[in-house]
Parts: structure tokens; sequence; C-alpha cells
């Protein structure tokens, strides 16, 4: 009966043990990569303010978004002007202040060592962005108002001064009425390359699929849905924890958007 | 609030209700002939036909033609009382017919007309603006007409109203368009005729006739209607 006592009790100290263990690897002992979580949607609205001063068109842009695992918020102000330098090329120059921007680095062990992304609302980043917008009209196209452009954007990121190189290429159709557009449908993909940073040649892919629809003169309104692919690579905190390790991680999400666009007279 | 039609063999007809009176009366020419009433720059008269240099006061009579110059325009007072104005580069050819009745008006060839036409009577003669194809027949109001960019078949033409309202109809439509007081339709290539609508250009149209209440002078870019596919940002 005394030997069955102890053998109990030592069969109750080894399952102790192996739960710590557990426990403790859990906790980040041995560090997991990020789970992609398939397409999760996600929400996204925008809102635009355009001006004009004769070839400069100032713009003030605001968007929040809810996105990754439990729709963490992110939101973003930018101010700057396009100038309109050729009829079918706009350049243009913006400042960006935004909170809740997810970075490969900010995967790591919190402070009860749980491998995991961190909060970065709090978090405010500023980035500088330089665009180019070259437009052609294809009138040979049925419907005749079609429009091609591409903006490509350079961003650096002041906070930990990664430079992104964003390519969009884009078809809109106008739906007139009369001289003016009743209403606009683009379609547009844009793929975000990373400069000096990542272990991918493409950090995000966008599919945008987007109306506008022309409610006054100076106001435009419209949904949009996008599919957005955004590759995590090797975190710094994963690298030196594990080291001769890495990952990269695809993510996927559905997007659904709301776009208003004003224009001061 | 009659629609007069008229010109019905034409492809299109704009015809002008809800007429508006002139809120004082309005100086008239001697009986039968209207005048030169203002110019402002080089405008050039077709008397008899006869070419001069337009002087104010100038008569002109049925089948007389005013044409203005680069930064110029001019005012004509119509035997009724109602007032053209032409903008720089236009040309009108004055319709005045004699005792035997008739409607006043003009045939606008090249560029744009304000035309406040004095409210009429019913059953009297109405007051047209020609403009190729297109004809405004009205009763008393106000609106501008003007031709707007070559199209693949002709030029477009512009009609604002700013008083009253009119009903456009093009060759081959089945029914009028009625375009309100403050609203405008263009007429492309003189055969479509697009839905009514606020135009923000055509609020930078100068409506004055009376060069005692300031610059008769109309600047406005009839170009800034039409929109630039490839200025539409959005993002």
């Amino acid at each position: 009966m005394i030997k069955t006592i102890a053998e109990r009790r030592g069969a109750a100290a080894a399952f102790a043990v192996a739960l710590l263990l557990a426990a403790a690897v859990r906790a980040g002992a041995t560090p997991a990569a990020p789970e992609s979580g398939g397409r999760r949607p996600e929400y996204e609205s925008a809102q635009r303010l355009f001006g004009r001063a004769g070839p400069l068109e100032p713009m003030g842009e605001a968007v929040e978004r809810w996105q990754y695992d439990g729709l963490r918020p992110y939101n973003s102000l930018m101010l700057g002007s396009y100038a309109r330098v050729e009829r079918h090329l706009k350049l243009g120059a913006f400042y960006r202040l935004e909170h809740g921007a997810r970075h490969d680095d900010d995967f790591g062990p919190d402070p009860a060592k749980h491998w995991r992304w961190q909060e970065t609302y709090g978090r405010p980043e500023s980035s500088v962005i330089l665009d180019a917008s070259p437009r052609v009209e294809l009138p040979f196209l049925p419907g005749r108002t079609w429009v091609a452009s591409a903006k490509l954007r350079f961003e650096h990121d002041f906070f930990n001064g990664e430079n992104v190189l964003r390519l969009a290429p884009e078809l809109a159709w106008f739906w007139m009425n009369g001289l003016s557009p009743r209403a606009t449908i683009f379609l547009r993909q844009e793929t975000a390359l990373p400069l000096n940073f990542g272990e991918t040649k493409i950090w995000q892919r966008w599919y945008y699929l987007a109306g506008l629809w022309h409610a006054r003169p100076w106001l435009s309104l419209g949904p949009s849905v996008a599919l957005r692919e955004e590759v995590w690579s090797t975190s710094e905190a994963f690298r030196s924890t594990l080291p001769g390790h890495s990952y990269q991680t695809l993510y996927r999400a559905w997007v659904a958007g709301f776009t208003a666009v004003a224009r001061l007279p | 609030m009659r629609i007069l039609l008229r010109a019905a063999a034409l492809p299109l007809l704009l015809a002008v209700a809800a007429a508006a009176a002139p809120k004082k009366a309005a100086p008239k020419p001697a009986a039968g002939a209207a005048s030169l009433l203002y110019i402002e720059g080089k405008v050039t008269v077709t008397l008899g036909g006869h070419r001069k240099e337009g002087r104010e006061g100038d008569v002109l009579g049925d089948g007389d033609a005013v044409a203005t110059a680069r930064k110029a325009s001019a005012v004509i007072l119509m035997p009724d009382g109602s007032r053209l104005k032409l903008r720089e580069l236009s040309n009108i050819t004055l319709d005045i017919p004699g005792a035997g009745g008739g409607e006043l008006g003009g045939t606008l060839t090249l560029g744009g007309v304000f035309a406040k036409v004095t409210k009429r009577l019913a059953g009297a003669a109405g007051f047209h603006v020609r403009a190729a194809d297109a004809v405004a027949s009205v009763r008393g109001t106000q609106f501008f007409t003007a031709f707007g960019r070559q199209g693949k078949k002709g030029k477009d033409l512009w009609v604002c109203v700013n008083e009253g309202a009119v009903d456009v109809s093009a060759k081959g439509a089945d029914k009028a368009q009625r375009v309100a007081q403050g609203e405008g339709v263009l007429v492309k290539s003189g055969t479509d005729v697009t839905a009514p609508q606020a135009y923000d250009w055509t609020k930078k149209l100068n409506w004055n006739m009376d060069p005692a209440r300031g610059s008769v002078e109309d600047h406005a870019d009839l170009d800034r209607a039409y929109s630039d596919l490839l200025d539409q940002d959005y993002r």
C-alpha cells in the first residue's frame, strides 16, 4: 500500500513536470512562426479631399482599416499634392502619419513569453511618399471611355527605415452622363516590393475591384473589394532565438471597403 | 407656359416655356429695327451686305449680322426690347420680320449668345435663336446658346437656362427633354441630347446685359464643361 502511494506520488510528479515543460514550450521556449489564418475578412474606409490650385492638386487622405487577426485597428492620415506636369503624367509628394502598421519585426514574444504579433496601434509612424502616375485614354475599346494608368509610389518609413516601391496598374471605365462621368469602375492590381527588408521579392499584392458613383460634381462615393496578400518574413526576435531558422508566411484577406472622395471647387 | 414648337422639320428643336418677365421696362430702338446697344472690343457689323466696324447706336435690320473679335462682346437691342449678347468670337445674323409678322430672333453661326427675351402675350409671335440644326423658340426667358467642341458629325451645342424652362428634342427622339432653370443640356454633334443637369461651369456665365450694372463681357470657359478623363483622381 505504501509502495503504491509512493508510485502514485512519483507519477504525479512526473505529470507535473510534463505539464511545466509543455507550458514552457507554449510560453516561448520554442518560437513558432505566425499563422497565415486563411482568407479573413477585413474592412476599410477611405476619405479623400482634393483641391485645385493651377497645376497643383492638393490631397488629404484619411484611411481606417480593421485588419489581421482580431480586426486590429489601423489608421493613416496623408497630406500632400499632385502636380500635373504633362497631360498624361502627374507627380506627387506626400507625408503620411499612421498607427497600427505591421512590420516583420513586430512578431515576437510578449512579457509572458507568448509569441504573437505586437499591438502597434499606439505607435505612430511617419513616411514620405513620392508618386508618379502616368495615364492614357483607350478610346478604341468598346465603351470608348477607358483609361489605363499606373501608379508608382516610393515610400520611406522613418520609423524603421524600410523602403517600399508600389506598382499599381489600373484599368478604369467611365460611365458618362453627357460629358461628365456618372460612375467609374476600376480594376487594379498593386504590388509592393520591399527594397531593403524581408526575405521575398514581393511583400504585398492587392487585387482591387472598385466603383465610384459621382453623386455630385464635388462628391464621389463607392464600394470596393480587394484580395490582399502579404508575406511575413522572419522577425529579428525569431532569428535571434532560433539562429539558422526562418519562415515566410503568406497572409491573405478579403478587404471590403468604402471610399468617399470630395473635391473643392 | 405654352410650348411653342417651331421649325418642326429641323432635326432638333428647343422650346422654351415658363416665362419670366423682365424686372423693368427695357429701352426700345426705333420701331421695326434693332440696334447695337453696347460694344466692347472689336465688333463688325454687316449692314445690307456691307461690312463695317460696329458702333454703338448702329441700326440693324433683317439679315444684318454682328460679329465679335477675340476679347470682344456686343449687346444687341431687339425691336421688342429683348436683348442678345454675343460672346467673343461669335457671329449672329438677325431675323427681324417686317409688318407681315413672324418671329424675331437670330441665327448663330459661330461662338455663343445670351438671350434675354421679353415676356410675350399669349398668341404673340415668339423669339428664336437658331444654331446650325437647332432652334430655341421662346416667349420670355433668359438662356444661353453656344457651340462647343467639334464632334464627329458636327459641332456640339450648349443650351443653358437662367430663367424659365426649355424643352429640347432631337432628331429621332420620342419626346422632348425639359431643361429647368439652372440646368443645361449638350446637343452632341447636333443630334444627341444629354440629360439636363446643373453644370458647374455655367455658374460662371455672365448673364448681365446692362453695361450700367457692370461688365457684360463673358469669360466662362466652355471647354471646362468637357471632363478630362485623364484628370479624374480619386486616390
